[in-house]
C-alpha cells in the first residue's frame, strides 16, 4: 500500500472503529500505531508477565450502540455494576442519583450541538431542552464547586465524598474549586461499567478483515503538506502520501509535535495535567471484602480537597481516593488513585513510588493474601507508554472551553481530528472515530484521486 | 399616611447616591436615608486619625462608569481621579518588578525576567483591553431577565457584539469566562515573577485562589477601567474614594434630592404585598411610593422586611446567594515612607500600587489556608500611598498607607466571631509581611487601623464582609444577581426595589447598578 486513501494516527478505539468504516466504504485505509499492540488506554495490559489489566480508564463508560449500528455488529452492551464505599475502613453503600443524571443529560443535550453543523433532529432537541427552562438551573449549578452543588442537593455526607472521587478523573480540580458541578453533572450520565478491554480486540478483528492494513510500531514524527497533498512523515523521515489524514491521538500530542508550530498559534495550550496513577496487583485469591466489582475509597471531603492541595504543589497526598476495581475470574485488581501529581520534584524516583504504594495500601483493610504481583502506572508513565502528554487518561482537561473548542475547525484540508467529532455524541463508545469517518466519506466524493 | 416622596433610598453608599441622583435629574423628589453620619458607604474618606484622611474601605478607581460621570455632570461637583503610573511588586533578591504606564519603560522591566514575556506583554494588554470592552458593554446595560421583547433587544445588542468575533476570539472569551486566572497567563507568559501580580488581579474580593477556575474573568474585570478615555487604568480620587461618594451626593442635592445622615431604617412597612413606608430607629415614619434599597440582597429582604412578605422560592433564592467575604483591610498611619529592600529609597514607584505576590504558589498557600479556616499567615497584599499622590490627606510629612489584604475569610474555624479576638493577630501578620520587603517599616507606624470582614460587617453592612455584596462568580452574574426571579433591580415585594452591587452588575465602584436601577425606575413611570 504505497499511497493510501486515508491513514489513521493512533489504533485506540476511534482509530480502529474509524478504520473498521471506512475500509467498509472501499477505502484504502492505513493505520499507524506507536505501540506494539492495538487497543490505545482501552486494550488490555500486560504485567507481571502473565496477568493484565482491562485499560487504564477508571470509568469506561458508554454504550456500543452506535458502533453496532455504524458497522453492522452484534456486541453486547457492557453492564453497569454496583460500587461499593469505603470509608476509614468502613463500608457504605454508593446510590445513584437520578436528579443528577437528569441535569447532566440535558447540558449534555446543550453541549452537543458544535457552534455550526448540528443535525435539525439535534437543533430541534437543544432548542427544547432551551425552551423546557433547564438553561435556569444549568446556569445556576455549572460554575458550582461540587461542595456547593451538594449543598443545593442536600446531601448526605457519605453521597458528597464518594460523588465527587469522579472529579479529578475528568479535570484538574478538588471538591472546592469552582466549576466541578460541571464535571459531576457529566458523570452522572455515564453508564460506568467494569469496561470493554475485548472490545478493543473485536475491533482490531473487524477492521483487519474488511481490508484495513495496521502497522504497529510505527511512530509517526509529524503530518506535513505541500503542493502534492497532505503525508505523514515516520520517525525515520520516510514519507507515506496519502488522501486524508485522521489522527486519533490526543490535542496536545497533535498541537505540540505533530502540526507545523506556524499553524497551531492561534490554538491555545491544550490543558492534559493527569492525576490518576493505576496500581495493579495479581493475587492468589482475593480478600472477602472485595466483594462489588468496584469500591470507591474515599477519605472524605476536605481530605479530598486537601490531596488536590498535595497535587497542586506536586507532592504525595497522605490520602487520597481511590477506584478499585476487580477482576474476579483473574484474581487482579487494579486500583486508580486519583489524586497523585503528574509530576514530583524529584521526578517519580524509586522511593517516592514505593511511598506512593505504600499510602494507597495503607487505605485499605488488610488484604490478607500474597500478592504474586504488581505494577504501577504513575502519570508520567502513562504519558511515555500511550504518548498522551500529560498523562491524563481522557487524552484533555474536560472543562468548558476545551469541550467547545476542542481544536480549530480546520487543521489543514484533508487533515481531521477525532475529538472534533466527540461532541456530538457524548457517552457513545466510538463516536469520536465514526464522525470523523463520516466526514472523510463525504468530502472523498469530492476530491480528485491522487495520481 | 401622608405620601410625599416618590422614592426613599435607603443607605447613601455611591449606588445609593447615583440612584437618587438621576432620579431627581428626573425631576422626582427623592430623600434619601443613611445610617452613618458620613455618606459613601464602603466608598467613604474618613479622618480616622487626627490629620490623617484614609479611603476607609475601596481605595481605587477605575470602573466608574464614564456615562454617569457625563451625564450628571460629576466633574463639576468635586469628582476627580488622578490616574497611577505603576505597579510595583517587590521581591525577595530581585530589582522587583514595576509596570508603568509608559510601554517601553515596562517592556525593559519585564524582559529583565524574561525577554519572552516583555514581548508578549503588550499583545496581552491589547486584547484583554479588546475582551475587555466587550465585557463592558455587558456592564453597561441592565441584564435580560426573561424573555420579553426588551430582553430580546438587549441579547440582540449583545451577540452583536459578539458576532463580530473569529473563532478564536470567541474561544479566549469562553476560556476567560471559565479557566482560572493562572491557566489563562500560562498561555501567554513563561516568567512566574509576571505571572504572580497579574493573577494577583483575578482573585481580588472572591474566595477563590489563583488556580481556582472563573477567576480570569476577575481578571478581565481589570481592564474594563476608564479614566478619561484611557482604557484599563486605575487611579486615586483627589480626597479619598469618599470624594466620589461626595459628588454624587452633591450632585444629587444640586437636583433637589434630601440626604439624611444617622437615619438608621429599621423596617421597611409592607401592606398588601406592597412596600408603603420605612421606619426609622427613633421611630420615624417615611412614607413614600417607592422604596429603593441600596443594602445587599439579604440585609434587604430578610433585614428590612418581615418574613412572612417573602415568598418562599425568593426566600429560598436568597439563601443560596453566597457572600463568603475573603478579605480585610489594614490602615496605616505612617511618618515615614516604606524603603523596599529591592528598590531602596523614595521614586516612583511607591505612586502607585503595591502588590505583595512573588510568585503564584505563594498566592496560592494563602488561599489553601483561608480554605480551612484561618487568614493567611504570609497574605497578598495590594498596598497604596494616596499621600504621595495628594498630600491633602495626610500631615506634612507624614502618609497614608492602606492595605487590602487577602486572605480573611469571613467564616473562621471558630466562627465568625472569632475575628474579635484575632484582630491583632491578623494586624501583626500583614506588617510582618510588609516588613519582610521593607523592614523598617514597623517604626514608621504611628497608628493602626484594622478592619477584619467582620468589621466590614458591623461598620459597612456588608454581609459576610463581601466587599462585592455577592460573590461575582459566573452564577449571581447577569440574569442571576442576585437570583433568577429576583434581578432587574424589583423584589417579590411591589413598590421595593435594590439598586446595590448585589445587582446587576455587580461591585468594584462602578456606579452601574445605581444607574441601570434608576433608569429601570424612571422606565415605570413613577
Amino acid at each position: 500500500m504505497q499511497k493510501p486513501d486515508v491513514i489513521i494516527i493512533g489504533a485506540g478505539i476511534n482509530g480502529l472503529a474509524a478504520a473498521a468504516a471506512l475500509s467498509k466504504a472501499g477505502m484504502e485505509t492505513l493505520v499507524l500505531e506507536k505501540r506494539a499492540v492495538a487497543g490505545g488506554l482501552s486494550a488490555y495490559h500486560t504485567f507481571g508477565d502473565r496477568y493484565r489489566i482491562p485499560g487504564f480508564r477508571p470509568y469506561p463508560g458508554g454504550t456500543v450502540n452506535m458502533l453496532n449500528k455504524a458497522l453492522g455488529l452484534t456486541l453486547p452492551e457492557p453492564t453497569s455494576n454496583t460500587t461499593a464505599g469505603l470509608r476509614d475502613r468502613e463500608f457504605f453503600e454508593v446510590e445513584t442519583l437520578p436528579a443528577l443524571a437528569d441535569a447532566g443529560n440535558a447540558l449534555k443535550t446543550l453541549l452537543g450541538v458544535p457552534l455550526r453543523h448540528a443535525s435539525l433532529r439535534n437543533k430541534s432537541a437543544w432548542l427544547t431542552t432551551l425552551l423546557q427552562m433547564r438553561i435556569k438551573d444549568l446556569a445556576r449549578w455549572i460554575p458550582l464547586s461540587c461542595a456547593d452543588l451538594f449543598d443545593e442537593f442536600d446531601f448526605r455526607e457519605t453521597q458528597r465524598c464518594t460523588l465527587a472521587v469522579p472529579l479529578s478523573v475528568r479535570t484538574f480540580a478538588g471538591p472546592q474549586s469552582p466549576f466541578g458541578a460541571l464535571q459531576l453533572l457529566l458523570h452522572a450520565t455515564e453508564n460506568v461499567s467494569n469496561g470493554h478491554a475485548s472490545l478493543a480486540a473485536e475491533l482490531e478483528a473487524v477492521a483487519r478483515s474488511s481490508g484495513a492494513v495496521l502497522r504497529t510500531g510505527t511512530q509517526v514524527k509529524q503530518i506535513r503538506s505541500d503542493s502534492k497533498g497532505v503525508h505523514v512523515l515516520l520517525q525515520d523521515d520516510t514519507p507515506i502520501h496519502t488522501r486524508f489524514i485522521l489522527a486519533t491521538c490526543s490535542p496536545a500530542m497533535l498541537r505540540n509535535h505533530l502540526l507545523d508550530p506556524a499553524l497551531v498559534n492561534r490554538w491555545p495550550p491544550v490543558r492534559s495535567r493527569g492525576t490518576c496513577a493505576v496500581l495493579a496487583l495479581a493475587m492468589d485469591g482475593l480478600p472477602d471484602w472485595l466483594s462489588s466489582a468496584r469500591t470507591r475509597v474515599t477519605p472524605g471531603l476536605i481530605a479530598q480537597e486537601r490531596a488536590f492541595d498535595c497535587v497542586k504543589y506536586k507532592t504525595i497526598p497522605p490520602q487520597q481516593t481511590l477506584e478499585i476495581v476487580v477482576q474476579q475470574e483473574e484474581s487482579t485488581v487494579i486500583i486508580y488513585a486519583l489524586q497523585t501529581p503528574f509530576q514530583t520534584g524529584d521526578s517519580w524516583a524509586e522511593p517516592t513510588r514505593a511511598l506512593l504504594i505504600e499510602r494507597i495500601l495503607n487505605q485499605l483493610p488488610d488484604l490478607n493474601r500474597p500478592i504474586l504481583a504488581k505494577q504501577l502506572w504513575v502519570p508520567t508513565d502513562i504519558a511515555d507508554e500511550f504518548g498522551v502528554p500529560g498523562g491524563h487518561v481522557l487524552h484533555f482537561e474536560r472543562d468548558l472551553d476545551q469541550l467547545l473548542f476542542p481544536a480549530p475547525d480546520c487543521l489543514f484540508p484533508s487533515v481531521y481530528w477525532s475529538g472534533h467529532f466527540a461532541n456530538r455524541e457524548l457517552g457513545q463508545i466510538g463516536a469520536a472515530g465514526l464522525g470523523a469517518a463520516r466526514k472523510i466519506m463525504n468530502k472523498r466524493n469530492h476530491m480528485p484521486k491522487l495520481s | 399616611m401622608n405620601t410625599s416622596w416618590d422614592a426613599v433610598i435607603i443607605g447613601g453608599g455611591h449606588n445609593g447616591l447615583v440612584c437618587a441622583a438621576y432620579l431627581a435629574r428626573a425631576g422626582r423628589k427623592v430623600l434619601v436615608v443613611e445610617r452613618r453620619d458620613v455618606l459613601g458607604g464602603a466608598a467613604v474618606s474618613e479622618e480616622v486619625f487626627p490629620g490623617f484622611t484614609f479611603s476607609v474601605a475601596s481605595y481605587v478607581i477605575s470602573l466608574f462608569r464614564p456615562r454617569i460621570i457625563r451625564e450628571l455632570e460629576l466633574a463639576k461637583y468635586g469628582y476627580h481621579v488622578i490616574p497611577m503610573d505603576c505597579a510595583f511588586q517587590p521581591l525577595h533578591d530581585h530589582h522587583g518588578l514595576a509596570r508603568w504606564s509608559d510601554a517601553y519603560r515596562t517592556y525593559s522591566e519585564i524582559s529583565r525576567y524574561s525577554q519572552h514575556d516583555a514581548e508578549n506583554y503588550h499583545e496581552f494588554k491589547r486584547t484583554l483591553t479588546r475582551l475587555g470592552r466587550i465585557a463592558a458593554q455587558i456592564i453597561n446595560r441592565p441584564a435580560p431577565t426573561g424573555f420579553r421583547p426588551r430582553d430580546l433587544y438587549i441579547l440582540t445588542e449583545l451577540l452583536q457584539s459578539v458576532r463580530g468575533l473569529e473563532q478564536h476570539e470567541l474561544q479566549q472569551l469562553v476560556r476567560l469566562l471559565t479557566l482560572s486566572a493562572v491557566d489563562f497567563l500560562d498561555e501567554w507568559f513563561e516568567s512566574e515573577i509576571l505571572k504572580a501580580p497579574l493573577s494577583a488581579s483575578g482573585i481580588i474580593g472572591t474566595f477563590q485562589g489563583v488556580r481556582s477556575p472563573g477567576t480570569a474573568y476577575v481578571l478581565l474585570h481589570h481592564y474594563m477601567g476608564e479614566i478619561d478615555g484611557a482604557f484599563r487604568s486605575w487611579g486615586f480620587a483627589r480626597g479619598g474614594t469618599g470624594s466620589v461618594s461626595l459628588a454624587c451626593a452633591k450632585a444629587a442635592q444640586a437636583h433637589g434630592a434630601v440626604i439624611r445622615t444617622n437615619a438608621e431604617v429599621t423596617n421597611v412597612c409592607v401592606q398588601n404585598n406592597r412596600a408603603i413606608g420605612i421606619v426609622l430607629a427613633d421611630g420615624e415614619e417615611i412614607s413614600a411610593h417607592r422604596i429603593v434599597s441600596n443594602l445587599d440582597p439579604r440585609r434587604t429582604l430578610t433585614g428590612l422586611v418581615d418574613a412572612a412578605h417573602l415568598p418562599e422560592d425568593a426566600a429560598d433564592a436568597l439563601t443560596r446567594f453566597k457572600y463568603r467575604g475573603s478579605s480585610g483591610k489594614v490602615n496605616l498611619a505612617l511618618n515615614g515612607l516604606p524603603n523596599f529592600t529591592c528598590r531602596p529609597g523614595v521614586g516612583d514607584h511607591l505612586r502607585g500600587d503595591i502588590a505583595i505576590a512573588p510568585s503564584i504558589d505563594y498566592l496560592e498557600r494563602a488561599f489553601d489556608e483561608a480554605k480551612y479556616g484561618a487568614f493567611s499567615s504570609r497574605p497578598f497584599i495590594n498596598a497604596v500611598i494616596p499621600s504621595l499622590t495628594d498630600p491633602s490627606i495626610a500631615p506634612p510629612g507624614k502618609h497614608v498607607m492602606s492595605c487590602f489584604v487577602q486572605y480573611a475569610p469571613y467564616e473562621l474555624a471558630d466562627g465568625p466571631e472569632a475575628w474579635s479576638s484575632q484582630r491583632e493577630a491578623f494586624g501583626q501578620a500583614v506588617l510582618d509581611t510588609l516588613e519582610e520587603f521593607a523592614p523598617g517599616l514597623r517604626d514608621h507606624v504611628e497608628h493602626m487601623q484594622i478592619l477584619t470582614p467582620l468589621d466590614l460587617e458591623r461598620d459597612f453592612g456588608l454581609t459576610e464582609g463581601n466587599i462585592f455584596h455577592g460573590e461575582l462568580s459566573l452564577n449571581q452574574l447577569l440574569f442571576q444577581r442576585p437570583a433568577w426571579g429576583l434581578a432587574g433591580y424589583r423584589t417579590p415585594i411591589r413598590n421595593l426595589w435594590m439598586c446595590g452591587s448585589g445587582t446587576h452588575p455587580g461591585g468594584g465602584v462602578m456606579g452601574a447598578s445605581g444607574e441601570l436601577a434608576a433608569k429601570a425606575l424612571l422606565r415605570e413611570r413613577i
